[in-house]
């Protein structure tokens, strides 16, 4: 990963960024009585370092952001399912982004968000020991195409901005 | 293709993804809809089965984990959480379950509550 200072700069701010996102989202009350159904903004962060500097340094930010995270909100409890949906997220979106461009962030959006869910929900079933878990999946599905659509998309406008002002 | 119909496209093939999550949970709901009975679980192990009768005598009890407690109550043919000692209360606020295969997880106590029929599907799934 060649590091400069200004790249170590921005990555920085995301970093911090990403985690006052998140910190923030967990004090939200849930808006539907589904668990695990959350809006995922901290993600519009890792998918704009995604497409900003690559795969190495998306993961950069996402397991900092996950591991600090734990320690902010305290919920260690929520680390296992955190980073195992957080590394199906961005193993699908790094995929993905290798086709899509900037303008098809929000696909790419959807795409880490199914995944997110996904491995969250295999990660669920391998700890409990219960494999009817799995029916939660559909639920979880829709919930991250809705969510997914919303976080890409503002991870794509907020980027174009970004790229305008020529700070990048 | 323009850029309209590319974002159109995507946008009808994931509205097609949620018909179909839409599809699979209301054929699961019509295969298992029959009389009920609800698993607690704790740590994958069942430690308790209740009978969900539509008119059945409501009842508490408390179920002790290593982790912590939490309340459930059985009324109506429905069985919920209504009061846990974790952090985050996510199972007390997941209200009542009443249908096959939903399920109440308390993930910080590894108690999860779920709900079956003695449909075939259970049989073949190994549910």
């Amino acid at each position: 990963m060649h590091m400069n200072t200004k790249k170590l700069t921005v990555m920085s701010l995301f970093l911090g960024l990403s985690l006052i996102i998140f910190i923030v989202e967990a004090q939200l009350p849930p808006i539907v009585p589904f668990p695990g159904v959350k809006p995922g903004l901290a993600n519009i962060v890792v998918l704009m370092t995604l497409y900003i500097y690559g795969r190495r340094e998306a993961l950069a930010v996402l397991v900092l952001r996950i591991v600090l995270g734990c320690v902010f909100t305290g919920n260690f409890a929520g680390f296992i399912y955190s980073i195992s949906g957080g590394a199906v997220s961005l193993t699908v979106m790094s995929m993905a982004a290798v086709f899509l461009k900037e303008n098809r962030m929000w696909v790419v959006s959807v795409m880490g968000a199914i995944g997110h869910n996904a491995g969250q929900i295999a990660a669920a079933v391998i700890v409990m020991r219960t494999p009817q878990i799995m029916w939660y999946l559909p639920v979880l599905v829709i919930s991250a195409v809705i969510t997914g659509a919303f976080t890409g998309t503002a991870a794509q406008l907020s980027l174009r901005r970004l790229r305008k002002t020529g700070i990048l | 293709m323009s850029e309209f119909k590319k974002n159109a496209a995507w946008a009808a093939a994931f509205a097609g993804l949620i018909a179909l999550s839409a599809l699979v949970m209301l054929i699961h709901k019509a295969v298992n809809g029959e009389a009920k009975t609800a698993q607690i679980a704790l740590n994958g192990q069942i430690v308790r089965t209740v009978k969900l009768e539509a008119n059945c005598e409501p009842y508490e009890f408390t179920v002790d984990t290593p982790w912590g407690k939490n309340s459930i109550r059985v009324e109506n043919g429905r069985i919920g959480v209504v009061w846990a000692d974790c952090p985050d209360k996510l199972c007390a606020d997941r209200g009542f379950i009443d249908s096959a295969d939903e399920s109440i997880v308390c993930l910080p106590h590894k108690l999860v509550i779920t709900v079956s029929g003695s449909s075939s599907l259970d049989a073949v799934t190994g549910g």
